[in-house]
């Protein structure tokens, strides 16, 4: 399932998929990746795009 | 001292030192790991593969290729699976490497084996049921075209923003 809530939030910090890989320390492609749902994260990736993307991990994450 | 533990020191005291300079930069993200992984299992059970599958046509059919022939071209077959595969997930590289760098690497090592096969190897393809030196230096070439040709469609796809 596509994580729309992580691209918007993204959009709303005015990041590129590459600018917030870039920040947390991980390939373009993996973020892409999570955006689209082919990769789950672990919870530390998870973390980490939460704390430069300034939410929490229920509202990035969380299915509801 | 015996050439061959000179060249095998020689081998390990360029790896250390390859391991010190690259030790600053980041390294694969745990989605990379993870595709590296799926690639060598793939790489790992093809080779196994290979090797049983020419081992039942000798059992059934005759010899073709001799045992070690037969494990060098597995193995560079593997290695080749190994390789497309981390390309396609764009894990072949680590998070800083120069990719155009890497192009102009292997393109170079391509162009040194193709001409070495084409103008300096004269000899036949196999040796009896064994490859020829130049028949390896053809399956190296192989590798390398394979990787160099992947390598460049990944650049150029994600140089066009891939899928963002």
């Amino acid at each position: 399932m596509k994580n729309l809530k992580l691209k918007a939030a993204r959009a709303a910090k005015d990041l590129s998929q590459q600018a917030l890989a870039d920040a947390v320390g991980v390939s373009r492609q993996t973020i892409n990746a999570i955006e689209k749902g082919e990769y789950n994260p672990t919870i530390k990736l998870c973390r980490a795009i939460c704390k430069v993307l300034g939410c929490t991990l229920d509202e990035l994450f969380w299915e509801e | 001292m015996d050439p061959w533990i000179l060249i095998i020191l020689l081998v390990i005291a360029f790896a250390v030192v390859l391991a010190a300079a690259g030790r600053d930069k980041a390294d694969y993200d745990e989605r990379q790991w993870q595709v590296q992984l799926r690639a060598y299992r793939a790489a790992f059970w093809v080779f196994l593969a290979f090797v049983l599958g020419f081992g039942l046509i000798e059992l059934f059919v005759g010899e073709i290729l001799e045992t070690l022939s037969v494990a060098l071209a597995g193995m560079i077959l593997s290695l080749t699976l190994h390789a497309l595969i981390c390309i396609c997930g764009d894990a072949y590289l680590k998070l800083k490497a120069s990719r155009p760098r890497f192009l102009a690497l292997t393109t170079l090592i391509l162009l040194l084996y193709l001409c070495n096969v084409l103008f300096f190897q004269d000899g036949p393809w196999l040796h009896g049921d064994q490859f020829s030196g130049r028949s390896i230096y053809l399956l190296a070439a192989g590798h390398f075209l394979v990787v160099d040709v992947a390598y460049f469609a990944r650049y150029l796809y994600d140089r066009r923003g891939g899928c963002e």
